[in-house]
């Protein structure tokens, strides 16, 4: 019996000396809400998972798509993902003021940047001037795109002359403008560029003319999530912080690792890489100015009253820290 | 005291619909459910009040009931038809109806996009897609409904030299009331469901652009309140479709 023991100990010790150092070592699954794949703010994603940058803390990132607006922000209100990687602060904003707890964790891009309203290449219209009396399509109510066009049209005095469309991803903003459904519709960089490139699509709007102080995204988890698991929420930031350096430091493979993700040609990335100013990707806190630019316009979106923006963030897993 | 089965089965309903309500209450104010996923029957109730007061329900409602009386008429007089001629003409029933009932199974509302190609985002769209959803039962069970009809009938019409008006509005069509109406149903509920659903997809405008709108903005208590008036059109339009039947079947038996 005393024989039979040492036998299997032994076995089980030098069986476990045999294993992979990473099987010892499990990578903790994180599912990631994201807004729509072909948006700008999900590169950092792209790059962290290709070069391994989640993998060194520990996390094996499952990102999960989903239509943008309101749609990521139940991601993770209904528990189906752990963290948001990039979600529009007013839909965050609006959920918490019905009581979700939900807190912003980190910046994730400003201003606003890659967002486009295009027509067609032999379209009569030229300026934002021309969409009086014309429908324009947004991707859905709540989101980045549809508080921007808003905000733009008010801004030109367009708001009552203009219909705004729901029209959904870029790839049905598209479809929608080709085919007469609207006038102009919403595209994003860098899925755009081809179609500029051979003269199909013409740009009309580039949103960060008239947007400066705006937060296009944040970093966000429910309050019982942080409470929990607070090192995947340091460890999601810092793998993602080691992702924004690389895009800076590393044009060419940025643009490669972008092109492969969204089955582009690279030279559309390439285009679009040189569109991103520094400093697009934040890793730190969100400006106050931008994110009091975002409830502006949550307010026009169902948001009844402003919020104290100090207690909606939780800023302690930043990478600075 | 005797109480009769029929009141018992009400008392049940109600008892039941009272339970369920206390039951959404109590989960939703004792943070069981989120409030981003459902609202308490309180709240909703006042959102209802708000909404009768306000103008977003009734421009919508005024939309939704435009869309869906043009299409059911549409559906009725091509479904009515259709189903006459496929009656008529056994080979052409034979040919086409698998297909149709083929169509019928799919999700015909993902046809949408084709809709708003050909249309243009409006009514006509909305229109468009739940005519043809909802003519489909409507021709099917016309056309199953008079092939059903008892030969015996048939026979007594021919001897007593009906013409074929009087052969489809005095025997025919009578003797498949029951069939007919199961297809008027149908029809008038697949109608409905897709008026609603395309408006929902495509932001057009309606009852179904307002709950699509409130479900974006988190509004919950205006799904449910949206949802509320749904329902009661659909039962309303319900009643007046067995009051209708009844009607015509005192008129013909």
């Amino acid at each position: 019996m005393k024989k039979r023991w040492i036998t299997l100990v032994s076995v089980a010790l030098v069986s476990s000396l045999m294993l992979p150092v990473g099987s010892l070592a499990q990578l903790k699954p994180v599912k990631a809400a994201l807004t729509s794949k072909v948006v700008l703010d999900n590169l950092p994603y792209f790059v962290g998972l290709k070069m391994g940058f989640f993998k060194e803390v520990g996390i094996d990132l499952q990102p999960s798509y989903f239509r943008g607006g309101g749609e990521v922000v139940r991601g993770i209100t209904s528990r189906a993902t752990d963290i948001a990687g990039s979600i529009s602060p007013a839909g965050v904003m609006i959920a918490i003021s019905k009581g979700e707890p939900i807190k912003i964790v980190s910046a994730g891009c400003a201003p606003l940047v890659g967002v486009y309203w295009v027509v067609k290449s032999d379209s009569p219209l030229k300026s934002v001037k021309d969409l009086k009396g014309k429908k324009v399509g947004f991707s859905s109510p709540g989101s980045v795109t549809h508080t921007v066009i808003q905000a733009i049209l008010k801004a030109e005095g367009l708001e009552k002359d203009t219909q705004i469309v729901r029209v959904g991803s870029p790839g049905d903003s598209w479809a929608a403008v080709r085919n007469g459904v609207v006038d102009a519709g919403w595209h994003v960089s860098p899925a755009v560029f081809p179609l500029v490139a051979k003269k199909e699509a013409r740009v009309i709007i580039k949103a960060s003319d008239y947007i400066k102080h705006y937060q296009q995204s944040v970093v966000a988890a429910m309050e019982d999530v942080i409470k929990k698991d607070p090192e995947m929420i340091r460890n999601f930031l810092k793998a993602r912080a080691k992702a924004v350096k690389f895009i800076y430091d590393n044009p060419e493979k940025t643009a490669s690792i972008w092109a492969k993700e969204l089955k582009l040609p690279v030279e559309a990335t390439q285009l679009a890489y040189k569109d991103i100013p520094r400093g697009f990707f934040e890793t730190g806190a969100p400006a106050m100015q931008n994110l009091k630019g975002s409830m502006d316009e949550a307010m026009g979106a169902g948001l009844k009253e402003p919020l104290d923006l100090d207690k909606i963030v939780d800023l302690r897993f930043l990478p600075s820290r | 005291m005797f109480v009769n089965h029929q009141t018992k089965i009400r008392f049940g309903q109600i008892g039941f619909l009272l339970l369920l309500l206390i039951a959404m209450e109590f989960v939703v104010r004792a943070g069981l459910v989120s409030v981003l996923i459902l609202s308490s029957p309180s709240t909703i109730v006042l959102k209802i009040w708000e909404d009768i007061r306000g103008a977003e329900l009734w421009e919508g409602l005024q939309t939704t009931a435009m869309e869906f009386f043009v299409a059911f008429l549409i559906s009725l007089c091509a479904g009515v038809v259709c189903g006459i001629i496929f009656f008529r003409f056994g080979l052409l029933r034979s040919a086409v109806e698998p297909l149709l009932l083929a169509f019928y199974a799919a999700p015909t509302v993902l046809l949408y996009p084709v809709f708003l190609t050909l249309f243009g985002l409006g009514s006509a769209a909305v229109v468009g897609v739940a005519v043809v959803i909802g003519s489909i039962p409507i021709m099917v069970n016309i056309s199953v409904g008079l092939s059903g009809v008892e030969p015996i009938f048939i026979k007594l019409g021919r001897s007593l030299k009906a013409t074929p008006w009087q052969m489809l509005s005095r025997i025919l069509l009578p003797a498949a009331t029951p069939t007919i109406f199961t297809g008027l149903r149908l029809g008038f509920t697949y109608t409905l469901v897709s008026v609603i659903a395309v408006e929902f997809i495509i932001f057009s405008g309606g009852l179904g652009k307002m709950v699509s709108w409130r479900y974006f903005i988190f509004d919950t208590e205006g799904i449910f309140s949206g949802i509320v008036f749904i329902t009661l059109i659909a039962g309303s339009i319900n009643s007046f479709l067995n009051w209708m039947e009844n009607l015509i079947r005192k008129r013909w038996t």
